[in-house]
């Protein structure tokens, strides 16, 4: 077992390595100076080529692209992710700060889908007939619909319209907690939409697809009643396939913060990823990629090793 | 069963109207700080809906127009522009007996917001630094003149320059021309202690920054605001929304769909004014541009309403010629250099032997929408002259490095000129490239012109060299304007005492928050 976690741990720290490379030479390789942009924010006057050859300096994107790789390397070994060209902060210290915001807002978003999305699929189900077809329907919309266009519509009416809550922005819940969770319900309901409609459809042909099965026949000939098969047996056995979504769908909703979070202005890690992306902040890129990754390739062994634990034949 | 399955029901019924209940009590507790008037006020602390998150402040560098505006908060410079031109700040007083000589006289016990104090020895550091290429300061070329910077005591200090030149006040008002502690003057520490209104609080990134008031200012008695709390709104409809939803008392930047929904506002005050121009910048190395036939053609053919109506909405106003300072002796000069006029386009491209037209690629971005349609609409009024536009539109990152290594034949800017003094289409008419000025273009009769009526100290003999400069630009086409667009602030209408300046310094006018208040 040791020796399969072993290998598991060796081929997800080769994937690591493996992206900190792409993401370098892909960075280099987009047009775009960073000492330029940094020179050229919106209106202005220019800045000369003097003050553009000195900022380069400074960034040290004058050495060979050979030399800035191994800077970047052994600065990610010894856990320094180097600092923003922009901003001058620490990326470390500004990935520590933005991303437990962007799992809250994630985490938020997967509690409410999972509490609505599960019950609304199984009643559906259950019920068929009006209550079915309207269900599909909505899902379908749910579905279909952009995270920014529910998300403007959201604002348009609690925060323009009624006035309830903010527009968009944040507040840390040391200082105003009040505020933190107000800020925090309409993104989370605009990301959860399309996760609560694609557990509900899920949700809804498993159970359907279990209640036509035998077993439920024999089980209410045995005379247990309909809603305790439902609820005990029903239910339970069609949440497999359920679970396998929520996990899947969480790494959606992680890409779906993009967008939330720029019409939100909410500061979480996407939309420091975009911005830097933007300025061409290959410290702060580099960094936010590395930490996505590391993630899910730790996600995934986790999920591996569980694997492993359950069914030892996967262990091989 | 059917009776135990309806209570169950009616169970679970009320465990959600339960949940519901709880949602709205919770949210309606909170409830109160949500929204929020301009009536109800009870404070002076400024909440500013910011365009930007700004980058780490470097000396003397220009960093864009929320590093500006920061600037004009935390900092002071000798002058300082005013809706009525320029005036002393730091300075009580500027003599000028010739002119070659300016001696300014600070005022009397001025302060850093460290406690340090700010005498002519700073004056004398910082312009010395900001005179230095690179430093990467941007007043650079206006202090190219200076001869000597003479400290005669504490509190005074007299500028000698080898000829004269009558813009340098105006420089000396940049932003980026504040008077600094030494300890500023390098390239690695943050350039946030001045001696300006406001003092730098705490930043918290991607979210914001407060700014204190400083008891230490030199006008400290007329700033009536107790402090500005900034919260960085990079999406121009998320800032819009802001304003509106009263999460913010003002905006800067308003983008120009958003006017009418701010102008629409009852208790919103929409200000805009004249700002940037917008061109079509041409890369004179080589091929069909190089000829001034072909680029006055380009300037003939641009139909600027269109262009005004699909990039600005109209917000804005067409510009036939080049951006002159108001209410000055150049106001009218160079107004009509060009105009539209398809015919005549058409046959200064057949006299510069093109009379099928030709392909080109044009250079805009997708980044800026306001960019990109005006590119558009050029595309179109050039297609109709027999010019076949195709257009790049990489990302601001990707225009900016094409603009400056020359990989483009004609391009769409938006510009403003770092002074207002007509000698600023000094930085359009020569070297060293940049990327949004026409590639490889040098043009010294221009230039001397432009030098001549910077030097001359006679207002006629000024206007003289400008008109001629003018009748040169009018010819030769160093770019082809399209219009000058709408630049607006937006704020409370209970938010009392700020000014928006015209022209190239509208992104400067938050100069003016230091003497604004909230008036129930």
């Amino acid at each position: 077992m040791l020796g399969y976690i072993l290998r598991r741990v060796a081929v997800g720290i080769g994937l690591v390595y493996l992206v900190l490379t792409l993401i370098f030479l892909a960075l280099h390789l987009v047009p775009g100076d960073p000492a330029l942009l940094l020179l050229s924010q919106g209106d202005g006057a220019s800045a000369t080529p003097e003050a553009v050859e000195r900022v380069r300096e400074q960034l040290g994107l004058n050495q060979p692209l050979l030399v800035q790789y191994w800077d970047f390397l052994s600065g990610v070994v010894t856990g320094d992710l180097g600092q923003s060209f922009r901003t001058s902060q620490d990326v470390a210290a500004a990935i520590g700060e933005r991303l437990p915001r962007t799992l809250e807002l994630v985490g938020l978003a997967t509690l409410i889908a999972v509490v609505l999305g599960i019950p609304w699929g199984a009643w559906a189900a259950r019920r068929g007939g009006l209550v079915d077809s309207t269900t599909t329907t909505l899902t379908s919309i749910g579905v279909a619909l952009p995270v920014f266009v529910f998300g403007s519509v959201l604002i348009l009416f609690f925060s323009l319209k009624l006035a309830w809550l903010p527009a968009g922005g944040f507040a840390s819940m040391g200082e105003d907690p009040g505020r933190h969770l107000q800020l925090l319900v309409l993104p989370a309901i605009a990301l959860a939409v399309g996760f609560t409609s694609v557990i509900a459809r899920m949700t809804r042909s498993a159970v359907q697809e279990m209640l036509h099965a035998d077993w439920v026949r024999t089980a209410r000939s045995l005379g247990l009643s309909r809603r305790r098969v439902f609820r005990r047996y029903v239910l339970r056995n069609s949440l497999n396939p359920v679970v396998t979504v929520i996990g899947l769908g969480v790494g959606t909703l992680l890409g779906s913060t993009v967008l939330v979070e720029r019409v939100f202005n909410y500061p979480g890690l996407s939309s420091l990823l975009v911005d830097a992306v933007t300025a061409r902040d290959y410290p702060v890129v580099q960094g936010v990629v590395i930490t996505i990754a590391v993630l899910f390739i730790a996600i995934n062994i986790v999920v591996d090793v569980i694997y492993g634990v359950l069914d030892p034949r996967v262990r091989r | 069963m059917s009776t135990l399955a309806i209570t169950g029901r009616r169970r679970r019924g009320s465990v959600t109207t339960c949940l519901l209940l709880f949602v709205a009590l919770v949210l309606a507790a909170c409830g109160g700080s949500a929204s929020s008037g301009g009536s109800d006020r009870a404070d002076q602390r400024l909440r500013f809906g910011l365009s930007a998150e700004p980058v780490a402040l470097k000396t003397g560098v220009w960093q864009g127009s929320a590093t500006n505006f920061l600037m004009t908060l935390v900092h002071r410079g000798l002058m300082i522009p005013t809706v009525d031109g320029i005036q002393p700040a730091l300075a009580e007083s500027v003599d000028t007996p010739d002119p070659t000589t300016y001696v300014f006289t600070l005022r009397e016990g001025l302060t850093f917001h460290d406690g340090s104090p700010l005498t002519a020895e700073n004056v004398k550091s910082s312009l010395e630094y900001y005179a230095k290429p690179d430093t990467g300061a941007n007043i650079v070329a206006g202090l190219k003149d200076i001869a000597s910077i003479e400290v005669q005591d504490e509190r005074t200090v007299t500028i000698t320059l080898a000829q004269p030149n009558a813009a340098f006040l105006e420089y000396l008002a940049v932003p980026t021309a504040a008077i600094v502690p030494d300890s500023s003057l390098n390239a690695d520490t943050a350039n946030q202690v001045g001696a300006g209104p406001f003092a730098w609080g705490e930043l918290t990134q991607g979210v914001g920054l407060t700014l204190e008031p400083f008891a230490g200012y030199y006008e400290a008695d007329k700033v009536a605001l107790d402090g500005i709390d900034v919260a960085f709104y990079p999406d121009g409809d998320a800032r819009a929304n802001a304003l509106l939803s009263g999460d913010v008392d003002m905006i800067d930047y308003v983008t120009w769909e958003n006017f009418s929904r701010i102008e629409d506002a009852d208790n919103l005050t929409l200000s805009a004014e004249p700002g940037p121009f917008q061109y079509v910048q041409f890369n004179v190395n080589d091929g069909p541009f190089a000829d001034p036939l072909v680029r006055q053609a380009v300037a003939y053919a641009i139909n600027r309403d269109n262009a005004l109506q699909a990039a600005f909405q109209s917000n804005g106003k067409i510009l036939n010629g080049v951006v002159m300072p108001q209410d000055t002796p150049f106001e009218d000069l160079g107004q009509d250099l060009w105009e539209h006029d398809p015919e005549r386009a058409k046959e200064l491209l057949a006299e510069a032997g093109y009379p099928d037209g030709f392909s080109a690629t044009m250079l805009a971005t997708s980044q800026y929408t306001f960019l990109q349609d005006t590119a558009l609409s050029v595309q179109q009024d050039l297609k109709e002259i027999g010019i076949d536009v195709t257009l790049d539109a990489p990302d601001w990152s990707g225009r900016l490095e094409k603009g400056a290594a020359g990989d483009y034949d004609i391009a769409v800017s938006g510009e403003v000129g770092m002074i207002s003094d007509p000698s600023y289409l000094l930085a359009f008419v020569q070297p060293p490239n940049n990327f949004n000025r026409s590639f490889d273009y040098d043009n010294q009769e221009i230039v001397a012109a432009l030098v001549e009526s910077l030097r001359a100290t006679d207002e006629a003999q000024r206007v003289a060299a400008v008109e001629k400069a003018l009748e040169i630009f009018g010819q030769d086409v160093p770019f082809a304007s399209i219009n000058v667009r709408d630049q607006a602030w937006a704020f409370t209408s209970d938010l009392k005492g700020f000014e928006n300046l015209s022209g190239f310094k509208t992104f400067w006018s938050s100069y003016s928050l230091a003497t604004a208040s909230f008036e129930g």
